[in-house]
């Protein structure tokens, strides 16, 4: 019964479950919408726990590596979250891990996107294009990161918002690209592989 | 106990990115080993954390169907999703072949499909929302639109367009984008030493 | 009548869309496809891999973005078998197993001199993301034990003959995130990173691609399809770029018309305060 044939219809039922809400909001919408909810944390739950396994369980149990039980038993306590009244246990676990993440966070966002970018933008300027991408890039920054109120920074201000426009502009332009992909990449699969049409022929 | 409760919890955040950070200032081989040991401890109990969200979900959705509302045949319809993706997975493995093709058949085409629907929202934005209300607004929308030009049918009519949106792309564009790079990165580096430091303590959750 | 343009019930707008994106499907235009100087230089960066360089693999990429993120896969896939690197393939997000999976056993069924543990290995999901990356970085060997399909690591001989992140000539990542990934891979010693993305993450990327700190970048379903008919593998991206096209035509197209009706009724109404 789990095979390809009735998945694919299976997932054709969903994909036009979705899609029906481009007409309205119904019931079948809604049950698609609640059963997305549940397999995308079913996934997490259950890749979490395939993780668990390969990172930390086996070795920790098969191989000796007993230092592991430390993670284990603070992933573990992770889960007094779930009551009200023993919360508080699991606060050193979640501390660990937003401590490590946060000085992961901090020094690599330091070298590779504060230092690295800096020093990229400090180019000759021996030409009309890196006077226009240094002027945008100082004039965009000094409007993101300072609030300046003196008159004579208006204009800087200014040419840094536009430059910001010019750049928010272009992501907008490229999201619709990729959501016409996502889109496009739905009909692919209810025209090839649900309805078994071929390009240039059905 | 308070110490417990409150304090340690903010000895340990301090205590364990301490670690992290002081590797990359003292070449002490042993330091650089337990600082790659608390990495490796991050990323269990980060997989722990996956399944955080379950208890939430469960406590909304049970509480729907016990009270017999309206939507709880949907509420209903999330547990069992949940419920079966959690057996299988668990019992059977993420690799076993009934959990693929729960993968393959209910996951991924609902996934993709939530995300795909929102090319309508784009497509409603685009008439009702993305109007030239003042002089930002046209740059934007000049930016925008030249993106868009570089895409096939424009390139046979119009073949300086994507020359021009090659150009906006490659210089304004990437400047822009920069001093957003810029900016974000001092954002977080400030959050973070917020939370290495205890100003910022959210992460930690209330209760007793 | 022109007002009437600000009115429109979105609905037909969303059924003119589905029409002219089903029909170029059916009925392929041919469009051309231009292909970028990025493109091709991303192209150069990997083709100038020799056989046998060491070359992680990043999948990390949910269903969610499969329509872009899958066709760039397939076509990178086949130029690093091409070029005959030995690759580590690696996944961060959860859901990315499957792409990692369907990439492994395609080289491993399109390609014979790929052999699985000699020159090709797939490793397990872990969570923890920047984390999880900066693991790899200091101990990469010390992370994982097992692989994908959950055997034991010491029994394959590429993966003995690996010491650590520092021995690999290039990270390849794929990824529907930004740059969680660059932050602690950039800090690998002569690493060179190349990266493929979605289109709406693309921006954020630029400024990395212009420094100089990734050899390689492209974005979205329009990269893939370049990438395509640049390694000679046309797929479903490149099947696509006509929809993608007629997308584009009339989104532009309904901006404008939305903002013909809008400064018409603000004109009406300029004129009505007026009279008052």
């Amino acid at each position: 019964m789990l095979n390809a044939t009735t998945g694919t219809w299976l997932a054709a039922f969903l994909t036009l479950g979705l899609f029906s809400w481009m007409y309205k909001e119904n019931p079948w919408f809604r049950l698609v919408e609640h059963i997305y909810v549940g397999a995308a944390l079913g996934v997490l739950a259950s890749q979490g726990y395939q993780s668990v396994m390969d990172i930390a369980w086996k070795p920790a149990t098969q191989q000796g590596k007993t230092l592991l039980y430390v993670p284990l038993i603070l992933g573990a306590l992770l889960f007094s979250r779930w009551s009200k009244k023993y919360m508080w246990v699991s606060r050193s676990s979640m501390g660990f891990l937003v401590g490590t993440l946060s000085a992961v966070v901090m020094t690599g966002a330091i070298k590779a996107q504060l230092t690295a970018q800096v020093a990229a933008t400090m180019m000759p300027l021996n030409s009309a294009n890196n006077i226009i991408f240094f002027v945008i890039t100082a004039a965009a920054t000094m409007y993101f990161v300072f609030t300046l109120q003196a008159k004579w920074a208006s204009p800087i201000m200014d040419l840094g918002k536009y430059g910001m426009m010019i750049a928010f502009g272009a992501t907008f332009g490229n999201t619709v690209m990729s959501r016409i992909s996502l889109f496009t990449g739905r009909l692919q699969f209810l025209l090839f592989q649900w309805l078994k049409l071929t390009p240039g022929g059905s | 106990m308070q110490f417990v409760k409150s304090k340690l919890p903010v000895v340990v955040t301090f205590g364990a990115a301490f670690i992290i950070v002081a590797q990359y200032y003292f070449n002490i081989p042993a330091w650089k080993t337990l600082a790659a040991e608390f990495l490796r401890w991050n990323v269990i109990i980060a997989a722990f954390a996956l399944a955080l969200g379950i208890g939430g979900i469960v406590k909304l959705h049970w509480g729907r169907i016990s009270r017999r509302q309206p939507t709880a045949v949907y509420s209903a319809a999330t547990l069992i999703t949940l419920a079966i993706f959690l057996f299988v997975g668990l019992y059977e493995t993420t690799r076993g072949k009934t959990y693929t093709w729960l993968y393959d058949f209910i996951y991924n085409p609902v996934a993709a499909t939530s995300y795909a629907t929102t090319f309508f929202f784009i497509t409603s934005a685009a008439y009702r929302a993305f109007r030239i209300k003042n002089s930002y607004a046209a740059v934007l929308m000049i930016s925008a639109i030249l993106m868009m030009l570089q895409v096939g049918v424009f390139s046979v009519y119009l073949p300086v367009a994507p020359k021009i949106a090659a150009w906006v792309w490659n210089i304004p564009t990437t400047a822009g984008m920069r001093a957003v790079t810029i900016g974000a990165a001092l954002s977080v580096v400030g959050n973070a030493f917020r939370v290495i430091t205890g100003l910022e303590r959210g992460h930690l959750g209330g209760g007793e | 009548m022109i007002k009437k343009l600000s009115d429109i019930d979105v609905r037909w707008l969303y059924l003119i869309m589905v029409i002219f994106a089903i029909y170029p499907l059916l009925r392929p235009i041919g469009l051309p496809l231009p292909i970028t100087d990025r493109a091709r230089n991303s192209f150069a960066a990997i083709d100038a891999l020799r056989p046998g360089d060491l070359v992680f693999f990043g999948i990390d990429y949910s269903p969610t973005q499969e329509a872009e993120m899958w066709p760039q896969t397939l076509a990178i896939g086949h130029h690093l078998a091409q070029r005959g690197v030995k690759m580590v393939m690696l996944n961060m997000i959860e859901g990315a197993y499957r792409y990692e999976e369907r990439i492994r056993d395609f080289i491993l069924s399109e390609y014979p001199n790929y052999q699985y543990g000699v020159n090709i290995i797939a490793l397990p999901f872990t969570a923890g993301r920047e984390a999880a990356f900066n693991s790899i970085v200091a101990d990469l060997k010390g992370l994982y034990q097992v692989d994908l399909a959950g055997a034991a690591l010491n029994t394959l001989p590429l993966w003995n003959e690996i010491t650590g992140a520092g021995d690999f000539d290039m990270y390849v990542e794929l990824a529907d995130a930004p740059d969680w990934w660059l932050r602690p891979m950039s800090q690998v010693p002569g690493l060179k990173l190349w990266n493929g993305t979605v289109a709406s993450g693309a921006s954020t990327m630029a400024p990395l691609y212009q420094s100089g700190q990734m050899v390689g970048f492209i974005y979205g379903m329009a990269g893939a399809a370049e990438y395509e008919a640049l390694v000679k593998k046309p797929g479903s991206a490149a099947a696509a770029m006509d929809t993608q096209s007629m997308g584009h035509a009339l989104i532009i197209l309904f901006v404008i018309l939305g903002n013909i009706g809008y400064i018409v009724q603000r004109n009406a109404e300029a004129k009505a305060k007026g009279r008052k």
